[in-house]
């Protein structure tokens, strides 16, 4: 090994040599893989500070909120015990990208925190179809200025009771503010109207005018009026955020503004929670990959790839089934798909060939790459797990029927089983299926102004009471009217069994 | 190459979340006064005060709900890792708390999965809570948050400072220095130039040598000159300040007598009316001194030295006369805590009741010590119902004597106050701090 060429083997960084690092990880993505990433900006933070954006998604500014100082309690309390160790997880989708570099890092780490999340995340956050969709990098952080300073400025005015209010019922319903079954070029159309509609402060005290002509047309119009009227809303809403946000009879206008600003920051995440074995995939493999690249090139030396390799295979370990809490690890199936993709182009097997034909030779950086842009979680396992890594991992499919006093194992990884497993595994990372289908049905416009909720489930699984109750009355803070929650099962279009809660508004605590 | 820049943010401070975890705080406020309160019936004394007090809140009251499924119900299927036994088909029985093995990452999942919800309230912070329960005013709360008294010695001399702390000698003298090394011409030096010049100057005819003689003192007054006006006569480097440092004043130490009537009428609420009174004195006690001790007397018929466990819990019973807790105090500060050392303090607590034969013998004790303490602060403790043991409108036995030796001119040393309830606690402090 050249020793002169080598990169500082240091265990203490300095600025110098982070920028020596730089260079060179820089120089192996951009011209090796040919990565195209937002201008970076690594941030340099104590460990307190770590713990700070831990507790607010993540972001160097938010607006505040009491569970967010629950959240930095908790993290302080796991990272005094010694739990938290995640030093590669703070980069913010935004332009330019910012990074975070624990100060207490050693310098071998902090070249694994640029390669994985500079380059890494920062490739996905500006090439994945569903952040360009979704997302403004450009702008998100002068948004949430000003969402911080606007809600500040309410509850100077208004009072904290009443701002905390307004947001607790929106957190509520943090998880249904989204058009899922939305393509993107329709996104792109109804973004622009949304954001013409955000501009037109006029158009907002339309919704006035539109409860008074909905009144109108329930006086004047009698018999008439109901062959005409198809009720509202003319389709189920699926953004239930955004339905209130727009004809909530009930909010004042700096009420309407928080709610938009829950629903834009919501918006913001949405990707990111329907990427995450993409997203960390994609960050790992390039990590693992310029890390080698470094070593290759004689830059690096072996006690510093020892501590790079200690470092991921910790991250892409993946506990087995019967341990306590245990879940698919999303760095480690996410991984282990980008390694076989490569293995796949360079040195396919029959089995491969028989899987994945139009893999077969290709440039094992273009598929890779094309895999973690042109995909979101459920289509990437849906066409890129293999057999291979179904067989590493161990997959199994297990089925629990709550009428059953058994669990069954319908399929394991052998030849019978792979098909099945892919499929289930996909499903499972589609966020559609994880989030109850709830949806606005429709509002009595031309009466009591209630508003019904629909929860439509496909396998027979019921809402959890309690919290839906909980939930339930959030809407109804914000509606202004009473709610209504009607739960049933689809089965061939028909819907069975529907079981019902009942919110009214005057049940509904106010701000104390 | 795509650009980049390293940001340094470190010096920029953490806090951010500070405003967030006050927000906490506040929403939890009757949970947190609850909590703190049970801490105070069930902790010690001076445990209380290290590095900042563990509450526990039900996990329920800091949730934000979401619609969640309810996987009890219908159909759950899911594909999980490490499978090393099982084969297709395989059925196994379901695990008893009745969910699927495995799980899938939930969206909506807050929280840490255990009942209650812990965390730490440091020492500030609980303060706060267990005034907002006694409802003391802020100067109070204030007074007892303070760290310790500093004071400001003399700590050598530095290039800055206010201009009322300048040196002068110290500027002058190095005036002085810097203009000889810089070879700042003397006045006289010039004068005594300027007037030779102006001698030479006026004989005319000049001879040869005069002539090179007068040029030379030109050149050479020149450039004195000039060096004279670059050289200034005091500058900033010159000016000295004096500096002054806050050193911690050096602490003196600091004993609390606890006396406690434990005889049958003090009931478990009298007992803790006086815990608190007592956890407050500690307080401010802690809060001005170094070291504070706590010695713990219970008295009835005669009295006893205990640990503050017993101090509290232990029942007991019996007929009550003070003079025997007073005469144990006496011995014990001849005997360990020689006045030259120790701040003296004593708290009483009593229902007010006494013997009657001995309050002539009491007020004597109790005036044998009150030349060795700082401060008797002694309160009257009654039942829930308000009513002093006596009823209203009777002074107790314990009381009148206080009252003499407050009319023989003993007042600056006692402090005397009646709770009934929580919030009147605080009087006891207010006395205490408009003395002194």
């Amino acid at each position: 090994m050249n020793r002169d060429k080598l990169l500082p083997m240091q265990s203490e960084w300095t600025p110098q040599y982070i920028e020596q690092f730089t260079n060179e990880i820089d120089r192996i993505a951009t011209e090796k893989y040919k990565l195209d990433v937002y201008p970076n900006q690594l941030e340099i933070i104590t460990s307190e500070q770590m713990m700070d954006a831990y507790s607010s998604h993540g972001m160097p500014i938010f607006y505040n909120h009491w569970s967010f100082g629950k959240s930095f309690i908790t993290t302080q309390k796991n990272y005094m015990s010694g739990n938290m160790n995640l030093a590669y997880e703070i980069v913010i989708n935004s332009n330019p990208c910012i990074s975070y570099l624990m100060e207490d890092n050693t310098l071998p780490m902090q070249a694994l925190v640029i390669a994985h999340a500079a380059y890494g995340h920062n490739a996905v956050f500006k090439n994945n179809y569903l952040f360009k969709a979704r997302t403004e990098a450009d702008s998100i952080l002068d948004f949430l200025s000003h969402a911080q300073k606007f809600i500040r400025d309410c509850e100077q005015k208004y009072g904290e009771a009443q701002v905390e209010y307004i947001l607790d019922a929106c957190h509520t319903l943090r998880y249904h503010a989204f058009d899922h079954h939305i393509r993107p070029e329709d996104l792109s159309k109804k973004r622009r109207e949304q954001r013409q509609h955000d501009k037109d402060e006029a158009d907002r005290l339309n919704v006035d005018e539109f409860w008074s002509s909905m009144d109108r047309l329930a006086e004047s119009d009698g018999d008439v009026g109901l062959e005409k009227f198809k009720g509202f809303p003319e389709e189920p809403e699926e953004n239930i955020l955004q339905f209130i946000e727009k004809y909530s009879p009930n909010l004042e206008l700096w009420q309407k503004e928080i709610v938009r600003i829950v629903r834009t920051t919501q918006e913001y995440f949405y990707p990111q929670m329907q990427t995450k074995v993409v997203n960390e995939g994609f960050a790992t493999f390039m990590h693992y990959n310029i890390m080698h690249d470094l070593s290759d090139e004689g830059l690096v030396d072996e006690g510093f790839m020892l501590e790079i390799l200690a470092s991921h295979t910790g991250v892409v370990n993946q506990a087995p089934y019967y341990y306590p809490g245990v879940s698919i690890n999303p760095y480690a199936l996410g991984f282990n798909i980008f390694q076989d993709i490569k293995r796949i182009c360079t040195d396919p097997t029959d089995e491969d060939r028989q899987w994945f034909p139009q893999l077969i030779g290709r440039d094992w950086i273009e598929v890779a790459k094309e895999a973690a842009f042109e995909h979101r979680d459920d289509s990437f396992i849906a066409q890129y797990l293999s057999p291979k890594v179904i067989r590493d991992m161990k997959l199994f499919n297990m089925v629990d029927d709550s009428d059953d006093s058994l669990i069954s194992i319908p399929d394991i990884h052998n030849e019978q089983g792979y098909q099945a497993i892919r499929e289930q595994l996909a499903k499972q990372h589609n966020i559609l299926n994880l989030l109850p289908s709830i949806e606005v049905d429709d509002v009595q416009v031309r009466g009591d102004r209630t508003m019904t909720l629909a929860y439509t489930s496909e396998d027979g699984t019921w809402l959890d009471e309690d919290t839906a109750t909980k939930t339930c009355m959030a809407v109804s803070a914000l509606w202004g009217f009473d709610v209504v929650l009607l739960s049933r099962v689809e089965k061939d279009g028909e819907y069975y069994g529907s079981d019902e809660i009942m919110v009214k508004y005057s049940d509904v605590d106010p701000p104390f | 190459m795509s650009n980049y820049i390293i940001i340094d943010r470190r010096k920029d401070g953490s806090g951010k979340s500070i405003p967030n975890r006050e927000k906490f705080l506040k929403r939890q406020r009757r949970a947190i006064a609850d909590a703190v309160r049970k801490t105070i019936k069930n902790r010690e004394i001076k445990d209380i005060n290290k590095s900042g007090v563990k509450i526990k809140i039900n996990k329920d009251s800091i949730e934000q709900p979401v619609f969640n499924k309810d996987y009890r119900t219908g159909v759950r299927t899911g594909t999980n890792p490490g499978n090393v036994i099982f084969e297709s088909g395989d059925e196994i029985y379901k695990p008893e708390d009745g969910e699927g093995q495995g799980g899938q990452g939930g969206a909506g999942a807050d929280g840490d999965g255990e009942d209650d919800f812990t965390f730490t309230l440091t020492k500030d912070e609980f303060i706060d809570y267990f005034f907002k329960d006694l409802e003391l005013p802020n100067m109070v709360k204030s007074t007892l948050k303070r760290v310790k008294d500093y004071k400001n010695v003399r700590a050598g001399f530095s290039e800055q400072g206010n201009p009322s702390n300048l040196d002068l000698v110290r500027s002058m003298r190095n005036a002085i220095g810097r203009r000889a090394a810089l070879k700042l011409p003397k006045k006289k030096r010039l004068k005594a130039m300027a007037a030779e010049i102006e001698e030479l100057s006026a004989i005319d005819p000049r001879t040869e040598e005069q002539e090179v003689r007068l040029l030379q003192l030109l050149e050479d007054y020149a450039k004195l000159e000039s060096r004279a006006k670059r050289i200034p006569f005091l500058d900033d480097n010159d000016l000295k300040y004096r500096v002054h440092k806050k050193i911690p004043n050096p602490a003196n130490n600091a004993v609390m007598f606890c006396l406690m009537d434990v005889s049958g009428s003090m009931g478990s609420h009298e007992k803790d009316l006086a815990k608190r009174f007592f956890f407050l004195l500690y307080l401010f006690l802690e809060c001005n001194y170094d070291m504070v001790e706590m010695r713990f007397i219970r008295y009835h018929h005669e009295a006893r030295e205990v640990d503050e466990e017993t101090f509290f819990y232990d029942r007991d019973s019996g007929g009550t006369i003070v003079s025997s807790a007073f005469d144990m105090v006496n011995d014990i500060i001849d005997n360990e805590y020689p006045l030259s050392d120790w701040n003296i303090y004593i708290a009483h607590a009593s229902d007010g009741d006494n013997w009657g034969d001995d309050i002539s013998v009491c007020q004597d004790a109790v005036s044998k010590v009150l030349p060795k303490v700082q401060y008797i602060s002694y309160i009257e403790v009654c039942n829930e119902n308000g009513f002093f043991y006596r009823g209203p409108g009777h002074t107790s036995e314990v009381a009148e004597m206080y009252h003499n030796l407050i009319n023989q001119g003993k007042g600056k040393y006692i402090g005397m106050t009646a709770a009934a309830v929580y919030s009147q606690i605080y009087e006891a402090f207010v006395k205490l701090f408009k003395r002194g």
